[in-house]
């Protein structure tokens, strides 16, 4: 395909080492932790763990999921993603097409556009946004995790740019065969656009699996917690663990400090983990414009 | 008037943004009003409309903390080193993964950079005391191996703002790369056919065809991170920093949690905040303005 | 980080007091019974028949209902079918005194819980009947007026035997609620000199090498020495350092590898108000003393007796260092023994034993100053109609775990169960003997070794017997921990009880303070870690205590003596 001249074979080599060794670094910490979690806090405190478990068990995982509130976290946040994710892709497409239209196009796309991009610098702050979630009545719900961040501007920024990356034809072409402005959006853009969705997709299920404050201030109760939240609060810790050691001395020989906060990690990332090869697809390999444009 | 007659022409594209506004208004700009505990003496149980106006009390009490000139050079050295480290790291790397032919590879490495997004400040800051201790690390075991003498990279403010600067950028690049690659998938091939026929290297048709293809992401990317300049990353200093760190550690985030969150003294959080607030306004219309002018681009 | 001083429990002494108290007690008691009625019919009386809920020996018939709001913690065990809205206590409090506790919100984690709460008061939301608050929200309440003054409702409602052990500690925990003369909350008290220092040693160091325990800090300077360039642990390496700092550091006693026992060895006492040469309450952080002390840590530090690294080392992390027989000496808390200590993983830390500080000039006992302890305090909205409620319920909670009357197998825990049900954990208002550990469960569980007789003995103090009990028969594991911890009990009995300094500060922050003081506290640790590290000198604590005083010390201080005159 291109020329293989030396200098090229040298670079690839170089860059194949390079990232390699990235990635490495990068893996080798995820790796310790993962060692860490399934090994005895003694092996643990003890330095015996690199990236394999020590005296391999489960204790940590058993002892951070043990309180009865851990399945209910788990299917809230599983709520959460769901209905976060959908009605903030769903409303970010829906509000990036009319920003990504020219001035002339729609004159008042500057003026909206300010008005998003201007949530994003100022914010009234912690108390003013809990009496905006109080007073529309979505204290202890679903909806107060899932609807004051839904409009996120970043990404509707990001869509926006891919959006206005297309090309023109598309629209126009459409839009003087009679299809409106939605049918352009849902029949043509969506479809050329999936890896821009994509990232999307996967910047707001990270931040949806992984919030946790906003589930502490506006739910009463732990069994309303999302999981991140849970996990934040069965953080193990001295107290936790003297607690321990007086009521149940032989879970005690397993769990430290250190293997329970590595389990709870694990736990926090692994759905993410799960989905991303799936999402992955598609910011390895672009769409062929050509056929659609063709 | 021009205003006027567009809006009704374009019906649907006002009815699209509707949601987004509405939530906008009722989650953002409605708490915004809060901005006002800025200038009071607040009191929930009095509330925003009856506390008491101090005017500017809450600002000059803060600007003329002793510590406030040190944390505020503190917070916009490291916050500028994150900005661009994350700038350009993420692209080079994005760049370099595009050259790998080998989807296999091109896969297994992307996974792998973006592992370390998903662990915390707490836990990593325990690895980092691990492998950066002057006595027993890895890395000093390196440079100690080199004849050089073990540095005590998180007991000595000489190296501390670095170990935040790197620590950050090899935490997140993985994570700020998949945005590039999103945006390299999405320039048109037959731009590479063209160059290819022109006889364009590899090298050539990166500088021509793919950095110009995502040049709009990385304007974005870097004018929306203008609006980071004074956010040093609360999370990571506050598990990494000791006293002996204070002078080169202590950001306006770690004097908010100490004054604002541990007190509960919310006009002087919402002080700063809103200072924050403004800098990051005037950076990024500024550069929105000189894109505009300059370029011609409308950045969003 | 706390001692655990919030677990478990009942006192020796409060049974015997409760005991000799049985008579009065019982007739007060029967004499409120008889009043109660009275006095309610004559409210009932003037108030009509829409009259508030009556009260029946002392039951609110029909009965009221509190809404409030709860620190549950994650590790909280319950019987099975049991949760925090009904359990032993709940149901007690229902049948015997009428008041359904019902919890509009609760936190899982203490940190949680303050955010929380800090939101709430922050944007005036509708505070709950019934919470707890911390010395910070509870000023700021106050100073708002959300609270029911409960002067009178302690007065007439608390039991003789509540009034006896909410005083026991000379009357600063009632004192740092009262406000004006009125008392605003119910403060959550307990023990005051558990969190004294000792210093933990490796006895079998000691013995290889030769040395006797300390008795100044001249002789600590020597066992760190050689711990540091003997080879204790005989591993061949120089690997092991001489006395312990944590990361902070953390000023005052009570911790792990704190710098308060080694103060209090050159009378220093940073963190705390002491009373000055003129009778004037001083700060202990800028004294005189303190440099000195400081300078011999730095004499230390640069003999390369002290860990080099030892700004990023936190307990957990010194835990690695003292099972990897690198650390042999620091000064902490009680309950060490417990935390970071940990014999399940090193057979030979065995051998770890608290001894009594020590000080510079040889004399003993030192003395630490101590802060008066109150974990937390119970409040009630102003405008709830009951406010005696909560004085009740404390009257109950004392009452069944330290009065005549008490049931430990059914209110305090249950231990023939793993993990151990903590039933005592569950009731939102609460308060604590202020001698439960010392010399309460020390006393007696010394007494009940002695006599091989536990009959007498709490659940709190059962618990420790048995662990004890088994240490002596070997199983090292699960006894090592309560005896050390007891061992160090008994030293703090010996050394402080009998000659305490007490900080003479204990309301709620003053107004400089809330602004001020976080400044001053870092400008302290930043100052004092630099000393320790050789990277400042004695002049620099000069300065710093020209800048203490110059950023609002000065005030502070002020504030402190103002209020040292009107409490």
């Amino acid at each position: 395909m291109y020329k293989r001249s030396k200098s090229r074979m040298l670079f690839m080599i170089c860059n194949y080492v390079f990232l390699i060794a990235l990635s490495i670094v990068c893996l080798l910490p995820m790796l310790n932790v993962l060692a860490v979690s399934f090994s005895s806090s003694g092996a643990v405190s003890a330095g015996q763990v690199n990236f394999w478990p020590v005296d391999f068990n489960l204790h940590s995982y058993a002892v951070v999921m043990k309180y009865g509130t851990f399945m209910h976290s788990l299917f809230n946040s599983a709520e959460r993603l769901v209905l976060g994710s959908v009605l903030s892709l769903f409303i970010c497409v829906l509000t990036a097409y009319p920003l990504s239209k020219e001035n002339d196009k729609f004159p008042w796309r500057s003026i909206y556009a300010w008005i998003f991009v201007i949530t994003i610098l100022f914010n009234g702050g912690l108390i003013p946004s809990y009496l905006a979630v109080k007073q529309t009545g979505l204290l202890d719900t679903i909806w107060a995790l899932v609807l004051p961040g839904a409009v996120n501007v970043f990404n509707v920024i990001l869509v926006l740019n891919f959006f206005r990356g297309l090309p023109k034809e598309l629209e126009e072409s459409a839009l003087m065969d009679g299809a409106n402005h939605l049918t352009v959006l849902f029949r043509i853009y969506l479809p050329v656009s999936l890896p821009s969705l994509a990232t999307v997709a996967l910047l707001t299920m990270v931040f949806h699996w992984n919030s946790w404050f906003d589930g502490l201030i506006y739910m009463k109760s732990p069994e309303h917690y999302p999981l991140a939240t849970y996990l934040q609060a069965v953080t193990i810790d001295a107290n936790s663990l003297k607690n321990m050691k007086m009521q149940d001395p032989d879970t005690l020989k397993f769990v430290s400090d250190r293997t329970g906060r590595a389990a709870q990690i694990f736990l926090t990332a692994l759905p993410i983990l799960l989905v991303y090869p799936f999402l992955q697809k598609y910011f390895v390999k672009g769409l062929v414009l050509g056929s659609v444009k063709g | 008037m021009r205003y006027l007659r567009s809006f009704k022409e374009h019906t649907i594209l006002h009815l699209m943004l509707l949601p987004a506004i509405i939530l906008v208004l009722v989650y953002c700009y409605y708490p915004m009003a809060g901005i006002v505990i800025a200038f009071e003496k607040f009191s929930g149980f009095k509330g925003m409309l009856h506390s008491p106006w101090v005017g500017f009390d809450n600002f000059t009490y803060v600007f003329k903390m002793p510590e406030f000139l040190p944390v505020l050079r503190n917070t916009v050295w490291i916050a500028v080193m994150k900005m661009i480290g994350n700038l350009i790291v993420p692209i080079l790397i994005a760049l370099l993964l595009n050259e790998v032919v080998h989807t296999f590879i091109k896969k297994g490495v992307q996974t792998l950079i973006y592992l370390p997004h998903f662990l915390s400040w707490v836990i990593l800051a325990g690895i980092l005391k691990d492998i950066l201790s002057p006595s027993s690390g890895v890395v000093n075991q390196v440079i100690t191996f080199f004849g050089f003498n073990p540095v005590f990279f998180l007991g000595d403010n000489q190296w501390f703002r670095f170990v935040l600067v790197a620590t950050d950028i090899w935490k997140e690049f993985g994570f700020n790369t998949i945005v590039y690659l999103a945006a390299l998938t999405a320039i048109n091939p037959s731009l590479y056919e063209a160059a290819l026929m022109d006889g364009a290297s590899r090298w050539k048709q990166t500088l021509n065809v793919t950095l110009p293809g995502i040049l709009p992401i990385i304007i974005l990317l870097g004018t929306l991170s203008l609006g980071n300049v004074l956010n040093a990353g609360f999370d990571q200093i506050f598990n990494l920093y000791t006293p002996a760190t204070y002078s080169s550690g202590d950001v306006l985030d770690t004097l908010i949690y100490r004054i604002g969150i541990v007190d509960a003294q919310y006009s002087v959080s919402t002080a700063i905040g809103l200072f924050k607030s403004l800098i990051s306004l005037f950076f990024i219309s500024s550069s929105y303005y000189l894109a505009y002018r300059l370029a011609n681009y409308r950045i969003f | 980080m706390h001692t655990s001083k919030k677990v478990i429990g009942s006192s020796g002494l409060a049974l015997i007091l409760a005991m000799v108290l049985v008579l009065s007690g019982c007739s007060d008691n029967e004499a409120q019974v008889n009043n109660e009625p009275k006095a309610q019919e004559t409210a009932a009386g003037t108030a009509g028949t829409n009259a508030p809920a009556g009260q029946k020996d002392g039951k609110y018939d029909p009965p009221v209902e509190i809404v409030a709001a709860q620190l549950a913690e994650s590790n909280w065990v319950y019987d099975s079918g049991d949760d925090i809205n009904n359990n032993v206590w709940s149901r007690y409090f229902s049948d015997t005194l009428g008041i359904k506790v019902k919890l509009d919100w609760t936190a899982a984690k203490a940190e949680d819980y303050t955010n929380k709460l800090n939101v709430i008061i922050g944007s005036g939301d509708n505070l709950p009947d019934m919470f707890q608050v911390n010395s910070t929200q509870l000023q700021q309440l106050v100073e708002e007026g959300q609270l029911a003054d409960l002067t009178e409702a302690f007065e007439q409602s608390a039991k003789p035997f509540t009034k006896e052990l909410m005083n026991k500690d000379g009357g600063i925990g009632i004192s740092s609620a009262t406000f004006d003369g009125k008392l605003m909350a119910l403060p959550n008290l307990a023990g005051t000199i558990t969190n004294n220092d000792v210093l933990w040693l490796r006895s079998d160091w000691l013995k290889k090498l030769g040395l006797a325990e300390p008795a100044s800090i001249g002789d600590l300077e020597a066992i760190a020495d050689a711990f540091v360039n003997k080879d204790p642990d005989g591993n061949g390496k120089k690997d092991s350092y001489g006395l312990g700092i944590a990361q902070g550091p953390v000023m005052t006693g009570g911790d792990v590898a704190d710098l308060g026992g080694w103060f209090a060895g050159f009378k220093a006492y940073p963190g705390m108000w002491v009373k000055g040469s003129d009778g004037k309450i001083v700060y202990g952080g800028i004294q005189p003393q303190v440099k000195e002390a400081l300078l011999k840590l730095q004499e230390l530090y640069k003999n390369g007796l002290i860990d080099k690294e030892w700004i990023v080392k936190d307990g957990g992390k010194l835990g690695e260092d003292i099972i990897g027989n690198k650390l042999g000496m620091w000064y902490g808390g009680n309950w060490n023994s417990l935390w970071p200590i940990d014999v399940s993983k090193n057979a030979d830390l065995v051998n770890l034993k608290p001894y009594s500080i020590v000080s510079v000039d040889g004399s003993k006992p030192v003395v630490q100053a101590v802060n008066p302890t109150v974990n937390s305090y119970t409040v009630i909205r102003k405008g709830y109609e009951h406010p005696e409620a909560a004085v009740k319920l404390l009257n109950e909670f004392q009452e069944k775990m330290w009065g005549a009357t008490s049931e430990n197998a059914k209110f305090g825990a249950n231990m023939n169960v793993t993990p151990v049900v903590s039933y005592f954990k569950y009731p939102l208002v609460q308060s604590w003997p202020t001698t439960k550990d010392i010399p309460d469960n020390l006393d007696a569980v010394e007494a009940a070794l002695a006599s091989g007789d536990s009959s007498k003995l709490n659940s709190e103090q059962i618990e420790a017997f048995n662990a004890i009990q088994a240490f002596k028969k070997g199983d090292i594991a699960k006894g090592y921990g309560t005896m050390r911890q007891f061992d160090a009990f008994a030293i703090i009995k010996k050394d402080n009880l009998p000659n305490q300094l007490k900080s003479e500060f204990y309301g709620a922050p003053t107004p400089t303070m809330v602004t001020k003081k976080s400044s001053l506290d870092k400008l302290e640790q930043e100052v004092f870690t630099k000393i320790i590290m050789n990277k400042g000198s004695g002049e620099d604590f000069d300065k710093f205590v020209a800048d203490w005083n110059s950023l609002g010390g000065e005030q502070i201080t002020k504030e402190v003596n103002d209020w040292k005159a009107s409490h």
